[in-house]
This record gives structure tokens, sequence and C-alpha cells, in this order.
């Protein structure tokens, strides 16, 4: 059965690896890799090289004793969470297959061991290339594997004890008695026996923090853990082979253990399983844009008349959708203006007020950006059905244009709201700078109030153009499992929409730049002028807008809806 | 003759792969014609493309006399597409499900068409049910609601009777046959031979994209038994397909 076992998982192992392979020849994986790995190098990889070049704080046996007691920890806890009672996770898949065969139970956990084998191998690596170069791949993977084997005989054991009338809330305050208890000793004995001096050099602090590890309470309960932590970062081979042998011992134990528990796990697996499969279905809506109905009881906005313009009726739907699930956002940012603006005038104080103010338009700046992926109710969020959008009688550009008025007029509002209360503010702060007194005139409100709704068009059109115009790059298939690949993809997508905002803001510039000048030159900077001199940009920015809907709805009508409707956004 | 569907050398390709070629057929006014053919012959991809879904890669379709190419939003307001997966709005309550759908076609009278189609439905009580309360089932039957509301001159079905227990399939029948009865043109995929040779007056079998055969029941049986005796359309599907998979 071993044999079965292990060809089983090295072959599904290698297909895996080979699949992974395979795709990097489609350039999209393949920069997305790239792009990943290299994120992921400057994210962790070069600190730790970093690091490594310092002098470390903790080496040699302090090290080994400071990560038992992180074991220890875990090992502990495992009894008290998770709050299921027992029950181990088995896919959908080898439930259907494992439980109807001819297996005892001891056969299945086995199973469980070996196939955790891939993954604790590929941690270990991981945690030598990206974490830390001091510790010993065979140690580590020596480790998770007997960690695992210890996880299942908890699992089983907290099935045992449910059976013994010993729950969830019993066994987190006996789990809790315990670690508070050797937190207390080990408190006690730091402070009791060994104070520490104020005067006490690098080496005499470490020794000192040493030494409880060695005696008492401390010391006994240190023993298990030990293993573990020894065999990841030895500081010498001699203690990782004991360590090691010491782990295949115990192993081994957990093992027995875990079969003699004779507990009946199947139905808290299964049980498991469901959830599991719940959440990550769950995680997959979130992903491909369906979001969570916060609020069902609230009705349509406004009353959908009989006839009428059709799309309206698209406007209807998206404008229920974000009121259904986009209200605790909503909700969220006017508490928070409101909180400003009591604080700001709380206070009462000018400087209070500029503060406040300047917050506002900070916020005013950057909300559009953000915004779009809070309010997603557009054409991103239809594209799963647009199956059945584009068998209604609705020309493209029109479905598009309506698809996004509901966002839009969300986010234009929140961020006038924010660009008023920022303005209003600033004027009540009497600041002396002429930025600032342009910020609070009426003019300048107005400048806002003229551009806000353009520019958040132009950048609704960008995040709705992208998983048109490159699906391949914008949506995955819902089974794929997420990857470094998956955070590349991400990366790409996000400089895409930023240097296509960029884009489409040159011409806008072009023409706002001269009627500036004429502003400021020829009339002396006025409110007034300034805030005309934003028309003819306003009115770029809303052709380009125009042009766009006219290219994506044209887009959509041509757009091949295949089988694949199961992807998500990366 | 009056016609609701004409199809006329529809081909659509995917790159390399030919998923639809050189198809034509018509379904006249009144008339259910049912389209059969195993896994992967092309049916879904046909039906789609009759609901301007996907764009012919050649051919033309004509849906009540207008071009479904050029002049796609004349011929989309004749006819109602329902799709093998209920494809739902997850926000929108059932009643809001049909106000919506009702407002996209111009229904004048919808409130008082809702009614009788939520008692044919059996949805009466799960008007403000959102679809994730719903059962598979009962989505079904809301998509297939959401297409009767503007009282369409084609429907078209993908695997109608999918995930309906007996009373549904029952009624859902029924429905088919009182719309056609009322003039609509009728398209539907099945796997299901007996409910096709039930409901259907013509069959078009297609295999690998390509039409095998084309006519009414009896024509098709006819031609399989060569004029002797009896066979079941199931069995006639099974020999035609057979034949063409040997040849």
């Amino acid at each position: 059965m071993i044999a079965t076992f292990v060809e089983f998982t090295l072959r599904g192992t290698r297909n895996r690896i080979v699949q992974r392979l395979r795709r990097l020849r489609d350039p999209r994986y393949l920069i997305g890799a790239v792009v990943g790995l290299a994120y992921l190098w400057f994210a962790f990889f070069r600190n730790t090289r970093g690091l490594s070049a310092r002098r470390p704080a903790f080496t040699g046996d302090l090290l080994v004793d400071i990560l038992g007691l992180v074991v220890l920890a875990m090992m502990v806890l495992a009894w008290a969470l998770p709050q299921d009672s027992g029950g181990l996770q088995f896919s959908e898949a080898e439930i259907a297959h494992l439980f109807p065969a001819p297996l005892r139970r001891r056969d299945l956990l086995l199973y469980k061991i070996i196939r955790a084998q891939p993954q604790a191998l590929g941690s270990a690596i991981a945690f030598f290339i990206f974490g830390w170069r001091r510790s010993w791949l065979i140690g580590v993977w020596a480790a998770l594997s007997v960690l695992s084997i210890y996880f299942i005989f908890v699992a089983l054991g907290r099935a045992r004890l449910k059976l013994m009338h010993i729950g969830f809330i019993a066994r987190l305050v006996i789990v809790s008695v315990i670690l508070t208890a050797l937190a207390n000793f080990a408190i006690k004995d730091v402070i009791k026996r060994h104070p520490i001096r104020k005067t006490a050099t690098h080496a005499d602090v470490m020794r000192l923090i040493d030494k409880p590890f060695r005696t008492g309470a401390v010391n006994a309960a240190l023993f298990v853990p030990r293993f573990f932590s020894g065999a990841a970062v030895a500081p010498t081979p001699a203690t990782l082979a004991t360590s090691v042998a010491g782990l295949a011992g115990l192993g081994f134990l957990f093992f027995v253990l875990a079969a003699r528990m004779n507990v009946s796990f199947e139905e808290a697996s299964i049980v498991a399983s469901a959830k599991r499969a719940a959440r990550i279905e769950r995680m997959r809506s979130r992903q491909s844009g369906k979001m969570e109905i916060s609020v069902r009881r609230f009705g349509p906005l406004f009353r959908l008349a009989e006839t009428g313009t059709p799309e309206v009726a698209i406007f209807w739907k998206n404008v229920i959708a974000l009121v259904r699930t986009g209200f605790g956002i909503i909700v969220l940012m006017l508490v928070l203006a409101v909180l400003m603006i009591g604080i700001a005038v709380w206070s009462h104080e000018e400087t209070a007020y500029t503060v406040i103010g300047s917050m506002f338009l900070f916020m005013a700046a950057f909300f559009p950006i953000a915004a779009p992926q809070m309010f997603a109710n557009d054409l991103r969020l239809d594209l799963a059905r647009s199956e059945v959008l584009k068998s209604y009688p609705l020309a493209g550009d029109k479905l598009v244009a309506a698809e996004m008025a509901a966002p839009l007029f969300a986010i234009g509002a929140l961020n006038a709201l924010f660009a008023v209360c920022g303005s209003v503010l600033i004027r009540l702060g009497e600041h002396s700078g002429r930025l600032a007194q342009f910020a609070g005139t009426p003019q300048f409100v107005v400048t806002v109030l003229i551009l806000t709704l353009p520019v958040c068009a132009v950048l609704l059109l960008i995040r709705n153009a992208m998983p048109l115009y490159f699906p391949a790059w914008t949506m995955r298939p819902a089974d794929d499992p997420r990857s470094f690949v998956t955070i590349g993809n991400r990366i790409v997508v996000l400089f895409a929409n930023l240097i296509a905002l960029a884009i489409a803001l040159i011409p806008a510039a072009l023409v706002f730049l001269p009627s500036l000048w004429i502003a400021v030159k020829f009339f002396s900077g006025n409110a007034i002028f300034v805030a005309v001199a934003t028309v003819p940009a306003a009115a770029v920015i809303v052709f380009e807008v125009w042009l766009g809907v006219k290219a994506l709805g044209a887009r959509f009508d041509a757009l091949d809806v295949s089988n694949e409707f199961d992807i998500v956004m990366v | 003759m009056d016609y609701g569907i004409e199809v006329t050398n529809l081909t659509k390709i995917y790159g390399s792969f030919v998923a639809v070629k050189d198809f034509t057929f018509a379904v006249k006014r009144g008339e259910v014609l049912g389209l059969v053919g195993p896994n992967g012959a092309g049916k879904t991809t046909t039906l789609r493309a009759l609901a301007g879904i996907h764009p012919p890669t050649e051919g033309t379709i004509r849906i009540c006399g207008s071009d479904l190419r050029d002049e796609p939003v004349a011929a989309k307001q004749h006819l109602a597409f329902m799709p093998d997966e209920p494809r739902l709005f997850d926000y929108l309550t059932v009643e809001e499900h049909l106000q919506f759908v009702a407002r996209i076609y111009q229904v004048k009278d919808f409130r008082s068409r809702m009614d009788p189609l939520f008692e044919e439905f059996d949805l009466a009580d799960k008007r403000k049910a959102l679809p994730s309360e719903l059962s598979r089932g009962m989505k079904q039957k809301l998509m297939i609601a959401c297409g009767f509301i503007h009282n369409p001159d084609v429907l078209i079905f993908d695997e109608p009777l999918t995930g309906l227990d007996p009373l549904g399939i029952r009624r859902m029948k029924q429905s088919i046959v009182q719309r056609s009865k009322d003039g609509a043109s009728v398209i539907l995929s099945s796997h299901l031979l007996h409910l096709v040779e039930e409901l259907c007056d013509t069959v078009a079998i297609i295999q690998k994209g390509t039409r095998l055969a084309y006519g009414t029941i009896d024509e098709l049986k006819w031609q399989i038994a060569h004029g002797q005796g009896d066979v079941s359309l199931e069995e006639a599907f099974l020999r035609i397909t057979e034949e063409k998979a040997s040849a």
C-alpha cells in the first residue's frame, strides 16, 4: 500500500510540476513568473541576505530554544484550535475514491502523511532559499513532516475529547491555563534568577536569556519541541543527526498513537471538506467580481418604468447591486467624513481645519484610483453573465455606458464630497499659502467637480477594458491555484492600468497647461479663470471616454463568448 | 412561408477547430425543431450563434426577417435564449429579474404578465428571494420565466429540462407546446430523445459540426427503416451517427 501511495504522490507531483513548467511557454505565464519571482526576491530574499550579513541576534542553542518555544506553543495550541473537533481534511476526489475503497483507517492516515511530503519538501526548500540560509533542508523537511503527523494525531485527539464531552470551550480553557502557566514559569525564572543588568554586554544578555531554557519546568517542557527546532536550525551536524533521529522516533510514536485512537473521522472529514469547498467558493466569488450581499432588504433606489430607454434597466440593476453589496463601504466612507469634520469642528483650531482639510483633498486625489476596485458593479461584475447580456437587444456601446454609470456616480459623488469638505475646511483654516487659498475657493470646488466625473470615467473605462481586451491577463481558470505567477500577473496589470491612465490624461494635460498659463499670465491666476481653464481639458477627457465607450462596445459585440465561463479575476 | 429562424451555411471556427460547418435549416412559426447530437457535436455553438452571443464565422442568420449581423438589436428583440446553466444576477430578487428583463424588452404590461408566469413556474412564493436562495431547478424556472416575459417570437432552449423535477418537466413541456401553438418558433437541444420525439415537429442531427440528417421525425424514421416497420428516434439517431462514424 505504501508503494502505491508513494507512486501516486510522486506521479501527481511530477504532473503538477510539468504542467506548471509547460505553461511557461505562454508568454503571459512566463512574464508573470518572472515578475512574481522578482517581487518575492525584492520583498523577502533581498532582505534576508541583508540580514544574514549583519550580526544575528540569536544563534546556536539559544536559537534552537527560541524556535522550540514557538513549536511548543503550536503543539499546545493545536489542542484548542481550530474549533472543529477532529476530522482530517481530504479533497472531494479523495473522499469519493478512498473512503469506499477497502482501506483501513491506518492506511488513510498513511496516505495523508505521504501526500503531505511534497508540500513539506516544497516549504523546506522555500524556507531554505527565501527564509534562512542557516537552516538545514533535510532537517526542516523532517521537522515539518513530523509536525504534520502530530497535527493528524491532535485532530483525532480532539475528536476523542469530543466523545468524552470535552468541547471547544473546555479545550480552549485548558490550553489557555497551560500556556499561561508555562509563560509564568518562564518569566519568573528569568526575572528571579537572572536579572539583566544595565551594564551587561550583548554576550552577557544572550547568556542570561539562554540560562532559563536549561533549568526547571521550561527545560522539561522544551524536551520534545527541541527535536523539531534542533533539526531545523541545528548548530552542528551532530545536533542535526540526533534531532532527526529523535524526530523519526516521535513521528512513529505519533502515527501509532493516531492509528490506535480508533476514532471515526470519516464523517467529520466530509464536513471539513464541504466547509473547505464553501470557503474556496466564497474566495473565488470575490475574485470573480461577485460581491457578498451585505444588505439585501434595500429596495431599488428608484422605480423602473416599464418602457423608456432600455439601458436604464442596466443602470437600475447596478444601482441595486451597488447598494446591496457596497453599502458597508459607502457608510464607512460617510462615517469617516463625519468623524473628520467632527474632530475639526470640535477642536475649532486653524491648524486642525487645515490638516483635516488637506487630508480630505488627499482622499479626493487618490480615491478615484482605488475606488473602481471597491465598486466593481459594472461590466466586470457581469462578465460571467455575458452570455445572457449579449442575447439582449442592446447595442454594445450603450450597454457599456450603462454598465459604468452606477459606480461612476457613486465614486463621483463620494469624491466630490471629499473635495468640497476639504475645500471648506481649508477655507476655515485661513492658511496663508497661495495654493491653500486657491483650494479654499468655490472656484476650486467647481474645478474639481468639472474634472471628477470625467477622470473617474476614464479610470472605470480602463478597468473595464482590461478583461475585454486582455482576458488572459486579467482572468484565470477558477481551478487554477494562485501562485507567484498570479502575483506577477497582478503587478503587470496594475502597471498597465497606470500607464493607460497616464496616456489617457496626456491630451487633457496638453490642453489644460496653456489654459492655465493664460489664466495665470493674463488674469493673475484669478480663481474664476483657473476654473474656466479646466473646461476644455474636461471636454477632451469626455471625448476620450466617448471614444473608449464606442471601442469597448464594439469589442463587447465582437466578443466570442466560449464555454470558458468558469473564470475569475487574477 | 413565414419563418422565425432562417439559417444559411452557418459556419463557426475557433482557431483551427471547426465547431459548426455549413449548417442550413429553418424553423417556421409554430414549429418546434429539435437539435440533437453527441457531446461536442456543435449544438450549443449553433444555439449561441442564433442568440447573437457569438458571431458566426460564415453564413447568415435571420430572426423574424431581421439579419442578426446587420440588425442585431431588431433581431434580438424577437428572441429569448435560455442557456443550459441559469445565469442570474446574484443581487436581484426574482421579481426584480422580471422587472429588469421587461424594461430591456419594453414590455408595457409586464405587471399583468408577471403573475401568470409566477403561477406557471411555481415562483409565486419566491418573489422576494435572491438566486442564492433558490434551488437549481427554481433558478432554471426563473431563467425561463425571464425569457417568456416579452412573449418572444423565437425561443431558443439549450437543454431546457436540466435540473427540473417531474412536475417542472411536465409544465415545461406544456409551456413549450403552448408557445409554439401561439405561433412561436422554437428550437431546443437535448440529449433526451424521447422528449425530442414528444415535443418536436422536425429534427436536425449534427455530429462534429456537420448536419447528418434534417427533416420531420417521421421522415427520419422512414429513412432509417427504409419503409419497413417502425423505429424509434433513438434507434434512428444511433444508426445515423454510427453510420457516419464508420464512414
